[in-house]
């Protein structure tokens, strides 16, 4: 062992040891390691700096590049998609043909394709829509897609449908999805008046307005005369005339339009297949005269007796009214050689007699939709829990 | 936190002075191989990381709460904090505790907060990442002023306060920065369900905020960025500012200018409608916002800025119909837009990159893919504008600012093959430093020995 050898280190089977050579050598290694490095450093944040001196152009191009970007999406959207441009006009209006729903279309199965609507507004004819129909039947989807058309024209987007012309829209105002809300529970009468007053000290004769169910959060003549009022002030301000969408399960409200010239009655359209029913979700125009309460109820499946029963009820209430304000209703004919209908109410059966003595109890009029299913179901399920 | 006490320990007395500069932050103290958190922020950290909460005898006085993690899981740690909406302060070690004498020193050397992130592990690359300051002037007069330190915009506005609820519900900033001595007043007027970060009183204060935007922009007047007499626009712009050089101490304020923003402009939305409509947020979890649904982009900078469209539609036929004829050249020469597209996908995140370089957050590799992103930039800017037909094209392109020489710049300096970070070594091209080859030559180890 030379005696110039140091140890180092000691394992188990070996000992390492240093030469003052090997030292002196590691040394300047490490050394030349350090200076690299210090001069990498230095080098690259004079680099940085440099090029920190650049940031303001390069945020400028990354700003047009992002604008180039979004606009080619919204071409290659347009192929795919089938949107077309909509067309700006000096005149305050709003006229669509095959308007669709740009989320909604996407997302319905092939087998069910969404059904486009034509819109048609304008201040001077047809300044408010009054769409009726049930709440199953789409109204919603109808009010929000022109307010999705809006915000897509006015962004510089292509839009789906197949012919669109405007005026610009300076405030868009929604009042949409009350329904939405019932389920779960909120107070909502409160927040909507509200939002309402909102609207109608800010709206301007450019402006576009989806109400939907106003007034529904309160009882029926409540909700039917702050619908019916708020509607007539929309028609009859002195300064605006904003373009309004406004739906309702109110069918009293298609009698509007005799005394407004410039509401106009459209209601979602209804496919009969013998007694059953479809909702078409295409929009004609006119008014519909009756309920669709007790439809919903027979396409849910309750039995076609409590159907039956509930219809009878109906036309006496309906036969209640003051005969000038009753609407001509078309109703279904309940069918008369139903031989199990008398049985189930004459035979005793508690069951059913529970069932009767509940419907009686109803306050129709006060009854929202929601609460009708709720009833509906609620009534289901005893059966159901008696019977198993 | 008391200050007095007889028996606290010198690295609590220290903890305390730190903790007391930055207040509203959680502060993670290095101790040894751990990062430590104490007290309030203790039982938070553990809540937020679902780390262990210990107890620890603090001299006489009563347990304090303890939780901490290894230093080495910061990188995996912090971004969560942060993402919890929490602003936090890293302290570490600021020499070699073998050759300290004494008590280690200790200083804060990075304030992370959710809107004030340069780190691609804490932002979102889909939205922007919005700071945004209030102020109520009084009768019914309020200020608000907004920014984004990653792409450098700030935008200030005065209005009423539906206005100002409006603009919040589609700007969803990360922060908001509120007067704290006028709590009760500005909550009652917005709300608790904004993220909250309360100032002192003195920012608050019109001189001090004119000083602040004055030195920032390097102008005498507000004249220049249209907010003349919208005192209570120029103080929440003013806050901002503040709230920026406390987060970034030393470094440079990455803003290049303030402008006004003004409602008029845009389509009027209310809060109700924006959500309704489903515009940015779905109102069911898995549902599908407009500006989801209309997102082609081949960058995420697009992305961004589609969202800021959709949020805030315009009034100006004019701006839209330049837009729509841009669509509309697509739409007809579908195969050169797509050679655009594709090299948009090149350019990446390059508004991203600027915000870190200006920060001087970038390491090698990424400096390479900058100048990347420009050759790529650079070939869309040609394309364009040899095209005769794309006259459209050409007019959103305008000022388009020259950048070949950055990207000539940093491929003469780095490598191709530049690491991530510095410290790995071989960033600089062989060839730019004779000093550096030389080195290099040397400590090549001669072979066999």
């Amino acid at each position: 062992m030379p005696v110039e050898w140091i140890r180092k280190q000691t394992l188990v089977n070996a000992e390492r040891y240093i030469t003052p050579e090997l030292k002196a050598f590691e040394e300047k290694y490490l050394s030349a390691d350090q200076r690299i490095q210090a001069l990498e450093q230095e080098t690259y944040m004079l680099l940085l700096q440099e090029i920190a001196s650049h940031v303001p152009a390069l945020q400028l191009a990354s700003r047009r590049l992002a604008t180039l970007d979004v606009l080619l999406g919204f071409a290659q959207i347009a192929i795919d998609r089938k949107y077309i441009q909509p067309r700006f006009t000096e005149a305050t209006g709003l006229q669509v043909k095959q308007l669709r729903h740009p989320v909604l279309e996407r997302i319905l199965p092939d087998s069910r394709p969404y059904i486009p609507n034509d819109l048609n507004l304008d201040p001077g004819h047809e300044q408010i829509w009054m769409i009726t129909g049930p709440n199953m039947s789409g109204k919603s989807a109808l009010l929000r897609q022109a307010g999705l058309l809006v915000v897509m024209a006015q962004i510089g987007c292509y839009v789906p449908a197949t012919e669109a012309s405007m005026g610009l829209v300076d405030k868009l105002f929604t009042r949409v999805g009350a329904s939405d809300n019932l389920a779960a529970g909120e107070s909502t009468f409160m927040v909507e008046m509200q939002e309402m007053a909102t609207i109608l000290h800010h709206m301007t004769g450019s402006s576009l307005l989806l109400l939907d169910e106003i007034g529904r959060g309160t009882s029926t003549y409540d909700g039917i005369s702050l619908a019916w009022a708020i509607a007539a002030y929309l028609h009859e301000h002195p300064r605006h005339r904003p373009m309004t969408l406004f739906a309702t399960h109110y069918h009293e409200l298609n009698r509007m339009a005799e005394k407004y010239p410039r509401i106009a009655n459209y209601h979602v359209s209804v496919s009969r297949q013998g007694d059953r029913m479809e909702f078409l979700r295409t929009l004609q125009p006119g008014g519909s005269s009756h309920s669709f309460g007790l439809h919903v109820a027979r396409m849910a499946g309750v039995p076609a007796a409590v159907i039956h029963e509930a219809e009878t009820m109906l036309e006496h209430l309906e036969s209640l009214r003051d005969e000038s304000t009753k609407e001509p209703s078309p109703k279904f004919t309940p069918n008369p050689n139903s031989s199990w209908q008398l049985s189930l109410w004459g035979d005793g059966d508690t069951q059913a007699l529970a069932l009767k003595e509940s419907l009686m109890a109803l306050e129709s009029n006060n009854l929202t939709p929601m609460q009708a299913l709720h009833w509906i179901m609620d009534q289901q399920s005893q059966i159901k829990g008696k019977d198993d | 936190m008391s200050t007095k006490n007889p028996t606290e320990t010198p690295l609590m007395k220290q903890y305390a002075q730190i903790k007391a500069r930055y207040p509203g932050a959680m502060l993670l103290f290095r101790v040894g191989d751990f990062y430590e958190t104490f007290g309030d922020d203790a039982v938070q950290c553990s809540k937020v990381l679902g780390i262990t909460l210990t107890k620890r005898a603090n001299g006489a006085a009563a347990e304090m709460a303890l939780a901490g993690f290894p230093h080495h899981s910061l990188d995996q740690y912090l971004p969560r904090l942060v993402r919890a909406g929490l602003r936090v302060a890293v302290c570490d070690q600021m020499e070699d505790p073998k050759q300290a004498k004494g008590i280690v020193k200790r200083d804060v050397t990075e304030l992370v907060s959710p809107a004030v992130a340069f780190s691609d592990s804490l932002l979102d690359h889909r939205r922007n990442n919005f700071l945004a300051a209030f102020h109520g002037a009084g009768q019914g007069v309020y200020g608000l002023a907004f920014c984004d330190v990653t792409t450098g915009s700030f935008q200030a506005m005065q209005g009423t306060l539906q206005e100002i609820g409006s603009l919040l519900r589609r700007y969803a900033p990360l922060e908001l920065l509120g007067n704290k001595w006028q709590k009760s007043q500005v909550l009652e007027a917005l709300g608790d369900g904004w993220p909250w970060q309360w100032l002192d009183d003195w920012v608050w204060e019109r001189e001090g905020a004119l000083g602040r935007l004055q030195k920032q922009f390097q102008s005498i007047s507000v004249k220049g960025y249209g907010l003349e007499g919208l005192e209570a626009a120029q103080i929440a712009a003013g806050a901002i500012l503040h709230y920026l050089q406390e987060t970034r101490r030393d470094g440079p304020l990455p803003l290049f200018g303030l402008s006004r923003l003004d409602t008029a402009d845009s389509l009027w939305m209310d809060p109700f409608t924006v959500r309704t409509l489903e515009l940015l947020e779905p109102q069911q979890p898995g549902g599908i916002s407009l500006a989801v649904s209309l997102d082609a982009c081949c960058t995420p900078m697009g992305t961004r800025l589609l969202r800021q469209w959709v949020a805030m539609p315009l009034r100006n036929r004019e701006a839209i119909e330049a837009r729509q004829k841009v669509v509309e050249w697509a739409v007809h020469h579908h195969a050169e837009a797509e050679g655009h597209r594709s090299d948009l996908l090149e350019v990446g995140d390059m508004e991203r990159m600027a915000a870190r370089i200006g920060v001087m957050r970038s390491g090698p590799r990424e400096l390479w893919r900058l100048a990347l992103s420009i050759r790529a930039a650079e070939t869309i800017r040609e394309r364009v504008s040899s095209e005769p037909e794309s006259k459209a094209l050409q007019n959103m392109l305008v000022e388009f600012p020259d950048l070949l020489m950055v990207a000539q710049r940093i491929e003469s300096v780095l490598h191709e093959d530049a690491p991530a970070t510095l410290a790995k070594g071989g960033a600089i091209r062989p060839g730019y430093r004779e000093d550096l080859d030389e080195l290099r030559a040397s400590r090549k180890m001669p072979k066999g020995s």
